[in-house]
C-alpha cells in the first residue's frame, strides 16, 4: 500500500541518517575519553593555518610567510600547503559565526573529520548503490561509517588532510561513476568539481588521476567504450588538470610530473578509439583495413619519436619524473635505500599482515567475494570497483598509511558481497514463508500477486538505476517464475545462515567500537594510565613544557629539536622553530640531527650559528614513554649522516652492531649530545624517586654514563615526569668548572671533550 | 587652565594648612603587618580639634616607596564602627611619594574622635637580592617612614613591623626601637612635627607567594532560561624575587629548598551551587585540579600547569555554572537584580587589571550597577548563540585589586521582559516553520522549462497516481462495508433479529451501491490514461463483485435458516462453506488490492 511504501522509503532515509549519526558519533570516544584537543603532530600545524585563515582572511593566508619555522628559512605557507582542509574548517567557522554561533575554531577543527566521516558514508552509499543496489549502497556505508582504518585517521581531534580527503575521493569517485551511468554533463561537471576539492586536499589525488584512466583504459580494452564513459572522462582530465594546475602546491607538476602521464595517455587512446569506431562505421571493411594499415605505419614511426622525446625528457631526472613519494609507491625499498625521512615515518612503512585485520576485520574477507560477485553481473560500475579494489590492495601493502584509500574500496567490495549473499536468502526465506502461510486453496493467486509486486518493484528499481540494471544478464532470482525454486534454499540452512551473517556484523560492531575507543583514540599528546582506584594518572608533560615555552621564553627565541615535535612547537609553543613535520629540506634537517649526534662543544657551535636558544628533547626513561629521542636517535644519525660524511651509523653501535645506551654503549653515543641532554641528572633523580640508579625504564637497564656534566647547555625547564627536557644554549660556555669538576679525572675529561 | 589647576590647588593647600593648625594627633598606634605579599598597614588615630573653628576633615597620609601602589584604603570610626568616605587628595607640603586622603569627619572645637585607618600596599615589598637562585632564600625589603606621616603634630606614635619570619636581616634602629622573634616595636615617640620622614627599611626573609594577577577577566553571562556562566581567564605571575640560573627537576622535586619562591597551588572559594567547573588553557584541560564540596561553598583546589619560579608567568581559565536562584532577584520597583561576586574567588592574589563583564540577555534594558567600589563602566553588545540584536554587555574596569580586601558582592539592576526569553526559540520554530513551508511550495511548484514527452510523461503518472489513491479509499471503503455486512451475518441468531438486520443489509448495500457509483467516474479517468492498469482495476472491481455476491448469498442463507428456527450450531456448521468461501475472497480482494495500488 501507499503508506506502506512511505514507511519503507521513511526507514531507508532514516537508516542512513543513523549510519551518518554513527559515523559521527563513534569518532567521539577521544573527547569523551581525553578533551576536545588536536592530535598528534601534523593537525597542529593545520589548526595553525586554520587559525590564521580565520584571523587574516583568505588571500593574507594564500601569500603567507611563516618565519616562525625552518628558521632562517621561512616556509611559503599558501604555496606549500594542501589547503582543502583548511578552507572547509575555515569556511565552517565562517558561517557558524555569521549565525552568531561563537564557536572556537579549535572545536570546529576537531569536529571537521567526524563529520566528513559522515559525509563519506553518504558517498560510498551513492557509490554502490550506483554500481549496484540501493539495498547494497547501505550496507557500504555502515562498513565505511566504522572501519577502524578509516577511524584511525578522522577521530574527533585528528584534523588532519585525510579527514577530508577519503571523503573527496569517494565523492569523485561516486560522481564518476554516476557520470558513466547517465552520461549527463551536468554529473561530468560535478566530478570536475569534486576532483578540484580533492586535489586541494590530498596529495593522494594522484592515485585517482591514475586509476580513472587505466579504469578507462580497461573499457576500452573490454568492448566498454561508449559516449558516456567519454563525457565522465574526458571534461575531468581537460578540465581537472587545469584546476590542479591552479592550485599553488600542485602548479606545474600537474603537467610536468610523470604521475599524470597516465592520464593523458588514456586521454589520446579514448579519442583514437572513439575516432577508429566512426571510421569504421563510415568506411567498407574492406577500405578500412587498408586505411588501418597506413595509419598504423605512421603512428608507429610517429609514436616511437614522440616516445623517445618524452623518454628522453624523464631520463634527464633522477627519479624518473616522479616524485620521491610516488618512487617509494611504485619501488616499495626505494626509500628505505634513498631518502631516510620518507622511511623514518612509522606510518610510510609496509603495515604487517595483522594490521589488515585490526584494521579491517571481516571486511578482508568478503571483499574477494565482492570482486567475484561484480564479476558475476559485470557493469561499468562493478568494473570500476574491481579495479579500485586491487590498486588499493596494491598500494596499501606498500605504507601502511594508505590502507585509508583501501579501506573504501573494501567496504564497497565487501558490501556487494554481502547484500548478494542477503539478497538469495532473503528471497528465498519470503517465498518459503509466503507459500507456508497461505492455505492450499487459494495457493496460486497470491503468489502470482507477489511475483508481480517484486517484479513492479524490481522495474521501479530499473527506472532509478538507469543503465546499469538494463544490462544484467537477467535474470534476478524471484524475477521469474520458475526463478525462485531454482535458487531456493532450505529454510533451515536459510535462517542458520542469517544467524551467521548478523553475528558476523555484530563482531564487525563490536571490533570498531573496540577500535575506535581503545586504540585510536588517544590524542597522544596526553598519556594516561590506569590507578588501582580505576581513575587515569595523566601525564601531560607535552603540554607543561610547551606552556612554559610560550610564557617564560623571549617571543623571538628559536627552538630546536627533532623535526617531529616542530609542528606542536609553532602551533602550542608560539616559538620558532628549526625544523619541522614538513620535512622539505633534508640538509636542514640533518644539521639538527648532526647536532643532536655529536659532542656538545660541536653541537653548541652548530646551534649558535643556527641563533639557537633552546634546545628540547624528549625522555621516556623514567616512566617508561617508548617513543622517546633516544629511540629515534638512530634516525637523527642516518639523517645527519645522509648529508654530513662524518657521522657515521657505525660510530654509534656497538662493534655487535647493536644500538644501546649501557656502559656497553658506543663512546660516540655516550659522547653525544643527545645522550647528555636526555641524561643530565637522570641518574640521581631515579635513585630517589624509583630507587634503583640510573635505570632507564624503556631500554630496561643502567644508562652507561651515569655522571652527566653539562659546560655548554643549561637545565632550564624538565616536566613533571621528565617527558621533556628543555635547556638553554649558553652565551658562552663554562670557562670556569664547577668546583667538583676540578678533581683531575673530571677536568681531564671535560678537556677530551672539548677537544 | 592650567593655571586654574594650579590656582585651586593652591587653595586647597591653603584650606588644608588651615586645617593642620586647628587638629593635633594624641595617639597614633600604627602596625604594619608584612605577613604576606602585601603590606597590611592598620592606624589607631585619635585626633583632637584644638582650635576654634569646627573642621570637616581629616588629612590621613601614607608613604609609598617606588613602584608601590595603594591598594585598598578604608576608614572606620572606631567609637561607631562606621565606614568614613576618604578621597585622595594633593595636599601641600607632602613628601613626593606621599599619597594623602581627606576623610570626611565633623569635629567641633576641642572634640576627641578615634579613627581607624586599614590600608593594604602591593609591590611594596621589593625583593632585594633581586635575582635569586632555586635554593636561596626569597629575602624582601620594605620602606617606609618610621613616624606615621602626616600633616598634624603627632604628639604620641608607636609603630609595629610583624615579618612572616624570624630571619630579618636589618631593620632602621630609631631608638626607642626593640626586636622580639618577629616584631619590632618603634616608640613611642613623642611630639612628632608635622611631615616629619625618616626612612624605616625593613630587610627579612619572605617565603609567602607573590601571586599576580596581571590580566584577570571575568565574564558573567545570564541566561533567563536558568544559569548563568561565568568564565575567568587569569595570566598570573609569580612577582617575588626573580629566578636565575638554571631550574633543576631533580632539587626542585628531592633537595631541601629546592622549591625556592615557587608556588603551583591556588584555592577558590566558588559559590555552594557551582556546577559544570572546567579549567583549561589556550592548549586544552588541565589535569590537576580538585572539588571540594562543602555546605557553604565549592572549594577549586587547582595546580598552575607547572610550578612557578620567581619571574615565570602562565595563563589558564576557569569556569562554571551556577542556577538563578540566590543570584537573580526582583527589586521592589519589579526590576530584575543580579547579586554576584565581583572580584577574584582566589585567595591571597593581588589582581593589576581586572575586567569584569556582565552579559545581560538580549532585550535587558535600564541596566544600573551598584558596586561597593567605584569602577570604571562602559558598555557593549555581544552576540552569541542565536542572537539578533546582540546583548547588552556591562564593563567594569579596575587596576590593583586585593584579596581577599575586595572580595565583595556587586549588583546590576535591570529591566527585562519575560517575553524575550521566547526569542531564541521562536526564532528557531519560524526558521525550520519557513524552511517546511519552502519544502512543501517547492514540492507543489512545476520548475520544468520544456514541456517535453518526459515531462507529460511524468505528469500523467502522477495524474494517475491521485485517481489510483482516490480509487484505492474507495474499494478499501467497500472492503470495510462488505465485512460489516459479514459480521452482521454472524451474529444474527434469533429471528425476531431478522427485520432489523433485513435494515441493516438494505443500508450497507446502498452505501456499496454507492461507492461503486462513485468508482465509475473515476475508473473512466483511469481508463483514459492508462488500459493496462484500468484493466487491473477492473480486475480488482470484478473480486469485490464476488466477493459481494458471495455476502448476500451468505446472509440470504442465514436469514433463511434464522426463520426456520435452526439451532445456532446447526447454521453454523452448515454455513461454515459459504463462511470460508467469504473469507477466502475477502483475503483475495485484500491482496489484489495491495498488489494494483501498492505501487502508487
Amino acid at each position: 500500500m501507499r503508506l506502506q511504501a512511505q514507511l519503507g522509503e521513511a526507514s531507508f532515509y532514516l537508516a542512513l541518517t543513523g549510519i551518518c549519526v554513527l559515523a559521527f558519533s563513534i569518532r567521539l570516544f577521544s573527547v569523551v575519553k581525553y578533551e576536545s584537543v588536536i592530535h598528534e603532530f601534523d593537525p597542529y600545524f593545520n589548526y595553525r593555518v586554520t587559525q590564521f585563515l580565520t584571523k587574516e582572511g583568505f588571500y593574507d593566508m594564500w601569500n603567507w610567510f611563516d618565519d616562525r619555522t625552518w628558521y632562517p628559512l621561512g616556509r611559503v605557507i599558501g604555496g606549500t600547503v594542501y589547503p582543502g582542509l583548511i578552507f572547509t574548517a575555515g569556511a565552517m567557522y565562517r558561517i557558524l559565526h555569521f549565525l552568531h554561533i561563537p564557536l572556537h575554531v579549535q572545536e570546529v577543527c576537531v569536529f571537521t573529520a567526524p563529520l566528513f566521516s559522515a559525509f563519506c558514508a553518504l558517498s560510498c552509499y551513492g557509490l554502490v548503490s550506483q554500481a549496484r543496489s540501493p539495498g547494497a549502497g547501505l550496507l557500504a556505508a555502515f562498513f565505511v561509517a566504522i572501519v577502524p582504518s578509516y577511524i584511525s585517521r578522522s577521530v574527533a581531534g585528528s584534523f588532519d588532510n585525510e579527514g577530508v580527503a577519503i571523503f573527496a575521493l569517494v565523492n569523485v569517485f561516486y560522481w564518476f561513476i554516476k557520470t558513466v551511468n547517465t552520461g549527463k554533463l551536468l554529473d561530468a561537471m560535478l566530478t570536475v568539481a569534486s576532483y578540484g576539492y580533492m586535489v586541494m586536499s590530498w596529495g593522494g589525488y594522484s592515485f585517482i588521476i591514475n586509476l580513472l584512466p587505466l579504469y578507462c583504459l580497461a573499457c576500452i580494452f573490454f568492448g566498454r567504450l561508449n559516449g558516456r564513459l567519454y563525457v565522465a572522462f574526458a571534461p575531468l582530465i581537460a578540465i581537472g588538470t587545469a584546476i590542479s594546475c591552479s592550485i599553488p602546491v600542485v602548479g606545474f607538476n600537474a603537467v610536468l610530473m610523470s604521475e599524470h602521464f597516465g592520464a593523458f595517455l588514456a586521454f589520446v587512446v579514448l579519442h583514437l578509439a572513439l575516432l577508429v569506431s566512426y571510421v569504421r562505421r563510415m568506411l567498407s571493411p574492406k577500405h578500412f583495413m587498408l586505411l588501418a594499415s597506413l595509419v598504423v605505419g605512421t603512428a608507429l614511426a610517429a609514436g616511437a619519436l614522440v616516445a623517445s622525446m618524452v623518454f628522453a625528457y624523464v631520463m634527464k631526472s633522477p627519479t624518473l619524473g616522479w616524485t620521491g613519494r610516488s618512487m617509494t609507491l611504485l619501488d616499495p625499498t626505494y626509500a628505505s635505500r634513498f631518502v631516510p625521512i620518507i622511511a623514518s615515518v612509522s606510518e610510510h612503512q609496509p603495515p604487517q599482515w595483522n594490521s589488515y585485520i585490526q584494521d579491517l576485520h571481516m571486511l578482508v574477507a568478503l571483499a574477494p567475494a565482492g570482486i567475484l560477485a561484480c564479476f558475476s553481473r559485470l557493469t561499468d560500475a562493478s568494473l570500476f570497483l574491481v579495479l579500485y579494489g586491487l590498486t588499493a590492495v596494491y598500494f596499501s601493502g606498500v605504507m601502511i598509511r594508505l590502507m585509508l584509500v583501501l579501506a573504501p574500496a573494501v567496504c564497497c567490495l565487501a558490501a556487494v558481497a554481502l547484500s548478494d549473499l542477503l539478497y538469495v536468502l532473503c528471497s528465498s526465506l519470503r517465498s518459503f514463508t509466503l507459500a507456508s502461510l497461505l492455505p492450499t486453496s487459494i495457493d496460486t493467486p497470491p503468489e502470482n500477486g507477489a511475483a508481480a509486486e517484486t517484479k513492479e518493484a524490481k522495474e521501479k528499481d530499473a527506472g532509478e538505476e538507469a543503465t546499469p540494471t538494463k544490462k544484467k544478464p537477467k535474470p534476478r532470482p524471484s524475477a521469474g517464475k520458475p526463478a525462485p525454486k531454482l535458487y531456493q534454499l532450505p529454510a533451515l540452512v536459510c535462517l542458520t545462515l542469517l544467524g551467521l551473517v548478523l553475528a558476523l556484523l555484530t563482531l564487525y560492531v563490536v571490533h570498531c567500537i573496540h577500535a575506535s575507543a581503545d586504540m585510536y583514540s588517544s590524542p597522544s599528546i596526553v598519556l594516561q594510565s590506569p590507578r588501582p582506584d580505576g581513575s587515569n594518572y595523566v601525564f601531560d608533560d607535552f603540554r607543561e613544557a610547551y606552556a612554559w615555552l610560550r610564557h617564560n621564553t623571549h617571543p623571538e627565541a628559536k627552538v630546536a629539536s627533532w623535526w617531529d615535535y616542530g609542528y606542536q612547537t609553532t602551533a602550542m609553543a608560539n616559538r620558532t622553530v628549526i625544523v619541522d613535520n614538513n620535512t622539505w629540506n633534508t640538509s636542514h634537517i640533518a644539521t639538527v640531527g648532526r647536532a643532536m649526534s655529536s659532542g656538545e662543544a660541536k653541537a653548541w657551535s652548530i646551534y649558535r650559528s643556527l641563533d639557537v636558544e633552546y634546545v628540547f628533547v624528549v625522555f621516556g626513561g623514567l616512566v617508561g614513554y617508548p617513543s622517546d629521542d633516544i629511540n629515534k636517535f638512530l634516525w637523527m644519525v642516518r639523517i645527519g649522516g645522509g648529508v654530513y660524511p662524518e657521522i657515521k651509523e657505525k660510530d654509534y653501535l656497538t662493534p655487535d652492531g647493536d644500538y644501546r645506551v649501557d656502559a656497553h654503549g658506543a663512546k660516540t653515543m655516550l659522547n653525544s649530545l643527545m645522550y647528555k641532554l636526555s641524561y643530565y641528572d637522570f641518574a640521581e633523580e631515579s635513585a630517589l624517586s624509583t630507587g634503583q640508579r640510573g635505570i632507564d625504564r624503556v631500554r630496561g637497564y643502567p644508562i652507561g654514563r651515569m655522571n652527566v656534566k653539562l659546560n655548554y647547555f643549561e637545565e632550564v625547564f624538565t616536566s613533571q615526569h621528565w617527558m621533556m627536557r628543555i635547556y638553554r644554549v649558553r652565551d658562552q660556555p663554562l670557562r670556569d668548572p664547577t668546583p667538583r669538576a676540578k678533581k683531575a679525572g673530571k677536568a681531564k675529561a671535560a678537556a677530551s671533550r672539548r677537544g | 587652565m592650567r593655571q586654574a589647576v594650579y590656582l585651586f590647588a593652591a587653595l586647597l593647600a591653603v584650606a588644608g594648612s588651615v586645617a593642620a593648625d586647628s587638629i593635633k594627633l594624641q595617639q597614633v598606634d600604627r602596625k604594619i603587618n608584612l605577613n604576606s605579599q602585601f603590606a597590611r598597614i592598620t592606624e589607631t588615630v585619635k585626633a583632637k580639634n584644638v582650635g576654634e573653628q569646627p573642621v570637616s576633615e581629616l588629612i590621613l597620609c601614607q608613604q609609598l616607596n617606588a613602584g608601590a601602589v595603594l591598594s585598598f584604603y578604608k576608614v572606620v570610626d572606631a567609637t561607631s564602627k562606621s565606614e568614613l568616605s576618604a578621597s585622595p587628595k594633593v595636599v601641600e607640603g607632602a613628601p613626593a611619594d606621599a599619597v594623602c586622603h581627606s576623610v570626611k569627619l565633623t569635629l567641633a572645637a576641642g572634640d576627641v574622635a578615634t579613627v581607624t585607618v586599614n590600608a593594604v600596599l602591593a609591590k611594596a615589598q621589593v625583593p632585594f637580592p633581586a635575582e635569586v637562585t632555586q635554593q636561596d632564600p626569597q629575602l624582601m625589603l620594605y620602606k617606609d617612614n618610621v613616624y606615621v606621616l602626616s600633616p598634624y603634630q603627632v604628639s604620641a606614635q608607636t609603630t609595629e613591623v610583624v615579618t612572616p619570619t624570624s630571619n630579618i636581616k636589618s631593620y632602621t634602629e630609631e631608638k626607642p626601637v626593640s626586636k622580639t622573634d618577629k616584631k619590632i616595636k618603634y616608640g613611642k615617640y613623642d611630639l612628632i612635627k608635622p611631615w616629619t620622614t625618616k626612612q624605616l627599611s625593613v630587610h627579612f626573609e619572605n617565603g609567602k607567594s607573590f601571586k599576580h594577577m596581571l590580566t584577570y577577566v571575568k565574564e558573567i553571562e545570564v541566561s533567563h532560561w536558568g544559569n548563568i556562566y561565568v568564565e575567568e581567564k587569569y595570566e598570573i605571575k609569580n612577582a617575588g624575587a626573580q629566578h636565575s640560573g638554571s631550574f633543576s627537576r631533580l632539587k626542585y622535586a628531592h633537595a631541601y629548598n629546592g622549591k625556592g619562591n615557587s608556588f603551583r597551588d591556588l584555592r577558590a572559594v566558588l559559590p555552594a551551587s557551582a556546577h559544570s567547573l572546567y579549567y583549561v588553557d589556550l592548549i586544552g584541560n588541565i589535569s590537576s585540579s580538585n572539588v571540594r564540596k562543602t555546605l557553604s561553598s565549592t572549594v577549586l583546589e587547582l595546580e598552575l600547569r607547572y610550578p612557578l619560579m620567581g619571574g615565570w608567568k602562565v595563563d589558564f581559565t576557569i569556569g562554571y555554572s551556577v542556577p538563578l536562584t540566590g543570584f537573580l532577584t526582583r527589586t521592589p520597583a519589579g526590576k530584575r537584580r543580579l547579586s554576584m561576586d565581583l572580584s577574584t574567588p582566589f585567595e591571597d592574589v593581588f589582581v593589576e587589571d581586572a575586567i569584569i563583564k556582565v552579559v545581560l540577555p538580549e532585550g535587558a534594558s535600564g541596566i544600573e550597577a551598584i558596586l561597593p567600589y567605584d569602577m570604571e563602566k562602559s558598555f557593549e553588545t555581544k552576540f552569541t548563540y542565536l542572537d539578533t540584536t546582540g546583548r547588552p554587555v556591562l564593563v567594569l574596569h579596575r587596576r590593583n585589586l586585593a584579596s581577599p580586601e575586595h572580595s565583595a558582592k556587586f549588583s546590576v539592576d535591570y529591566s527585562f521582559g519575560a517575553v524575550h526569553t521566547l526569542r531564541e526559540p521562536l526564532l528557531l520554530i519560524t526558521v525550520f516553520f519557513g524552511l517546511f513551508v519552502a519544502i512543501i511550495a517547492y514540492n507543489r511548484m512545476e520548475f520544468t522549462i520544456t514541456r517535453d514527452e518526459k515531462w507529460a510523461a511524468a505528469r500523467d503518472r502522477e495524474v494517475l497516481a491521485t485517481y489510483m489513491e482516490q480509487l484505492q479509499a474507495l474499494l478499501e471503503d467497500e472492503l470495510t462495508a462488505l465485512s460489516n455486512l459479514t459480521r452482521l451475518a454472524g451474529s444474527l441468531k434469533e429471528s425476531a433479529h431478522v427485520d432489523s438486520a433485513a435494515r441493516e443489509r438494505a443500508a450497507g448495500e446502498k452505501r456499496v451501491k454507492d461507492l461503486e457509483d462513485r468508482v465509475k467516474p473515476l475508473l473512466a479517468a483511469v481508463e483514459s490514461r492508462s488500459a493496462r492498469v484500468a484493466g487491473q482495476v477492473r480486475d480488482v472491481l470484478e473480486r469485490s463483485r464476488g466477493l459481494q455476491a458471495r455476502v448476500g448469498k451468505l446472509l440470504a442463507e442465514r436469514v433463511e435458516m434464522v426463520k426456520k428456527g435452526a439451532a445456532v450450531s446447526e447454521i453454523n456448521r452448515k454455513l461454515a462453506p459459504s463462511q470460508e468461501a467469504v473469507a477466502a475472497a475477502r483475503r483475495e480482494l485484500e491482496g489484489a488490492i495491495s498488489t494494483v495500488f501498492g505501487a502508487y
